[in-house]
């Protein structure tokens, strides 16, 4: 059975009657109706997740934005769930899955190709994308123990450890299958190599800027700076020190034809 | 068989400082520091910059920094005019520019030699 958890959070009422329209009817014709559920203050995405478990549904389709299906994912935890996603806003997430519009998202649920992709926990947070550090005008030096193996330091403003990540032009960086987090260290740079790479800032492709290292590990132990705060979407999830892991393999997610990895 | 995957290049870059084991599926490229030992099935670059308190292993080597340690690359090795390496090496072919620094023992692998056809 599916069950689907919406979330208006970021839709205003006309907006969310208006998509809810579309997502019955694409369910209906698809053929994938299941128990349709919204979140609200009273009836959170944690308690809608423990519903779904008592009713013994075999996927649970997060239908809103990246915050709730991260919101799923960390109610569901490490529990055995298919996952599935519709987006209702704009999606970095979709567009890496393969997933268009709310009818293209039904019908890749209704097709049902479930891939075994790559979660990351800081803390105890799971996250898909990316966790983001550090501010274009502070040098800091970081420091971190990873994988066991090694220590490292390196002075930086900006800094990315990434999971999965939509890239523009082919990259191997940001594969959810690949076993590996991606960690981006940018040092400062100038003001007018800022601007003139500001498109490759905004996107945090930080690899394509001089001088940033480029390290791939499985667990990595944040001790310094102290505080730092570590970033998902623009929310702190966590702050320095903290241990950002690889689960490889640990999400069942319904992916598109399209997707990007 | 299980797929190995190949990991994307690791950058070390020149303001980086790295203390253990640094090891990799993909290229590896130092222009900074690394105590310890680096490892990778794939291509190593040295920078000048660089410099290598570690046992180096690698499919190939390019060296234009510093290296103390013993150096083993299975296919080519290449000094450049800026390298240095003090330690044993053991390459499949190996080259060294004018002005590159060497010292210690330099043990290559025998050339095949090509199966002659007997002559009637």
């Amino acid at each position: 059975m599916y069950y689907y958890i919406v979330d208006p959070e970021q839709l205003t009422q006309k907006e969310f009657e208006r998509v809810q329209s579309i997502l019955y009817s694409s369910l209906s014709e698809f053929r994938i109706s299941g128990e349709v559920v919204r979140a609200t203050g009273v009836r959170t995405i944690p308690q809608l997740v423990e519903n779904a478990f008592a009713h013994e549904a075999k996927t649970i389709v997060a239908v809103g934005s990246e915050a709730t299906l991260h919101e799923v994912i960390n109610a569901v935890g490490r529990r055995d769930m298919v996952i599935g996603f519709i987006p209702l806003v704009d999606s970095e997430i979709a567009k890496i899955l393969g997933i268009k519009d709310i009818p293209q998202a039904a019908q890749t649920i209704a097709f049902r190709r479930v891939e075994s992709i790559d979660l990351a926990m800081v803390n105890e947070y799971l996250f898909l994308t990316q966790i983001a550090l550090g501010d274009a005008e502070t040098l800091s030096e970081i420091s971190f123990r990873a994988d066991d193996r090694f220590q490292a330091r390196q002075n930086f403003t900006l800094g990315a450890i990434i999971n999965m990540r939509y890239n523009e032009s082919y990259s191997k960086i940001g594969d959810p299958t690949d076993g590996v987090l991606d960690v981006l260290l940018m040092p400062s740079i100038s003001k007018v190599t800022a601007f003139l790479k500001r498109r490759i800032l905004k996107a945090k492709y930080y690899e394509q800027i001089a001088l940033t290292s480029v390290l791939h590990v499985m667990k990595m132990e944040l001790v310094l700076p102290e505080g730092l705060p570590l970033t998902l979407n623009g929310k702190i999830v966590a702050k320095t020190p903290a241990t950002i892991e690889l689960l490889p393999k640990a999400l069942k997610m319904i992916v598109g034809k399209e997707r990007k990895f | 068989m299980a797929k190995i995957q190949e990991h994307p290049d690791t950058v070390v870059s020149s303001s980086m400082r790295i203390e253990g084991e640094l090891k990799s599926n993909g290229n590896i490229s130092i222009d900074g520091v690394v105590h310890g030992k680096v490892q990778t099935s794939r291509d190593l670059m040295i920078g000048p910059n660089a410099r290598i308190e570690a046992d180096v292993n690698a499919a190939n080597a390019t060296i234009a920094g510093t290296i103390q340690g013993n150096v083993i690359v299975k296919g080519a090795l290449m000094i450049l005019e800026t390298g240095k390496i003090i330690g044993n090496i053991s390459c499949g072919t190996l080259s060294v520019r004018e002005g590159a620094y060497f010292s210690g023992a330099c043990k290559m692998n025998e050339p095949k030699l090509p199966i002659m056809e007997p002559q009637e």
